[in-house]
């Protein structure tokens, strides 16, 4: 019975794609994805979700280091917090976004007044939408990379005869390089797929505004061959990301970590 | 060389109270069922723990003196260490982990390399010098952890189970290396649970209950004349 079900379960995560790829006018594609409107939706795309991930690690990097630290007061409040955009449907982080920075938003107000700054239906919008989306995906597995690195690991550096300084070169940062690097991709691929808060707070204007996945729901009423062949480039490049994933740079992951340090043990 | 130390600490409930003196090129091995305060005894006096009351002296030095405050960090003690679970450097190969002290200490890297792969032989790893550490058994992890902590030539010498996950056949090239180690004229606390350890290895047997000294003397000795149930169970591996 649980077999059946796994099989099942496997099915509603594996069959979807299958029919996509089996949609997939092969032959074509190069032509389909040389479309002008597509190429400019797939370099707002990577643009838009590279400097998501820049931000979302000089941002995400500090607050994962934050949470690693047990000792910190009210550490649980701020973990749930970042937790929050994991679950929220991303629609009403693109409403909650422009209630702050729309042109009559809390802060959106002033910036309009003050500085003539409206943010809403921008490129850097669209940059704010992903990070809403995506930074908690970073913060947590990083979060995870810096707790597996225990403070222990560097306590033994230390009774070797390395200096903090040398053991923060030496240990701590690259043991963690594997995880801030796990973390990064699994920003950036959320980041690339965002659509419901990206619409939301930045619309869906051309060359600013349209991601591929924007991109994809519009040309599905109008080309609907354009969408299919968009849609498996965006497969691709996810898949891409996996499989770079793959192999030492999951080992910075919480659950693959766990998963080696059992195995060393066994 | 001369450790010697009287090693107080109060946390929570938990209180421990015992007074060493290890001469240079001596073992002392410390037994004790968990929670005895063996594993915080090495932590005080490789100065991650601090000390409640008393002192830690290496070869005359204060590391570290409750009465004036005195606290020498960890890394400028001179000691070799190896804590509980070994805690190798998961993303370094083998030889690095091996090469980590004296690197850090300043030995140039061809040196630290080469008296690296010369432990890693002595150990019986000499196939595993550019393994990352993360990717060897318990087993072997175990013999890179005491190689690393003889590595940097220390003043003195403290391991916490260090031969738990070894099998008959590894144990004993991986006590040679210990004997050889503290053959060159440094005192060495060896904190096990296994009473062959002891008498291979240490001069003093020193049996601990609740954070206090319950018996000391040749471990031959203890065994031959434990001074209470509890010290036969302990040296029996039963507690």
């Amino acid at each position: 019975m649980l077999v059946v079900l796994a099989v099942v379960g496997t099915g509603v995560l594996v069959l979807p794609l299958v029919a996509l790829l089996l949609a997939t006018p092969w032959s074509d594609l190069p032509a389909l994805v040389a479309d002008p409107a597509v190429l400019q939706a797939l370099r707002l795309s990577l643009l838009t979700a590279a400097c998501t991930t820049l931000v979302a690690l000089v941002l995400g990097v500090p607050l994962a280091w934050v949470l690693a630290h047990d000792d910190l007061r009210g550490a649980w409040l701020l973990r749930s917090l970042v937790t929050v955009p994991l679950v929220l449907p991303p629609v009403v982080g693109g409403v909650a976004l422009l209630l702050l920075l729309g042109r009559r938003g809390l802060l959106g107000r002033s910036l309009d007044t003050w500085f003539g700054v409206t943010v809403p239906f921008t490129s850097a919008a669209v940059v704010l939408a992903q990070l809403f989306v995506s930074l908690p995906f970073l913060v947590l597995a990083v979060e995870g990379a810096l707790r597996g690195a225990d403070r222990r690991r560097a306590l033994a550096a230390q009774t070797l005869g390395a200096s903090p300084a040398y053991v923060l070169r030496r240990v701590t940062l690259p043991s963690v390089a594997p995880g801030v690097a796990a973390g990064a991709a699994l920003c950036f691929t959320r980041a690339l797929g965002e659509f419901g808060a990206t619409v939301t707070f930045a619309g869906s204007f051309p060359g600013t505004t349209r991601t591929m996945p924007l991109a994809v729901y519009l040309a599905l009423d109008t080309a609907p061959e354009q969408a299919v062949a968009m849609s498996v480039l965006l497969l691709l490049l996810s898949v891409a990301v996996l499989v770079a994933l793959r192999g030492r740079w999951l080992g910075g992951l919480p659950a693959a970590h766990a998963a080696r340090t059992t195995r060393v043990r066994a | 060389m001369t450790l010697e130390a009287h090693v107080r600490v109060a946390r929570g409930g938990f209180r421990l109270d015992v007074a060493l003196r290890v001469p240079p090129g001596s073992v002392l091995a410390v037994m004790g069922p968990n929670g005895s305060g063996k594993s915080t005894l090495l932590e005080v006096i490789a100065g991650l723990v601090p000390l409640t009351a008393g002192h830690v002296r290496l070869g005359g030095e204060d590391l570290a003196d409750a009465a004036t405050g005195r606290h020498l960090p960890p890394h400028e003690r001179g000691l070799g260490v190896a804590l509980q679970d070994g805690l190798l450097f998961g993303h370094l190969s083998a030889r690095e982990n091996v090469a980590f002290g004296p690197r850090a200490q300043g030995v140039a890297a061809a040196a630290a390399r080469s008296a690296a792969d010369a432990l890693l032989t002595d150990v019986g790893l000499a196939g595993h010098a550019r393994t990352r550490a993360d990717r060897l058994s318990g087993g072997q992890a175990q013999r890179v952890v005491v190689a690393r902590a003889v590595a940097a030539r220390p003043r003195a010498l403290l391991l916490d189970e260090p031969f738990g996950a070894l099998d008959a056949a590894t144990r004993p090239p991986v006590r040679a290396v210990v004997r050889r180690a503290v053959a060159r004229g440094i005192p060495a606390v060896v904190v096990t649970h296994d009473l062959r350890d002891a008498l291979d290895l240490a001069d003093v047997l020193l049996v601990l209950q609740d954070g206090a000294e319950v018996q000391r003397g040749t471990p031959a000795g203890v065994v031959a004349a434990p001074s209470t149930p509890y010290v036969e169970q302990v040296v029996a591996g039963l507690a």
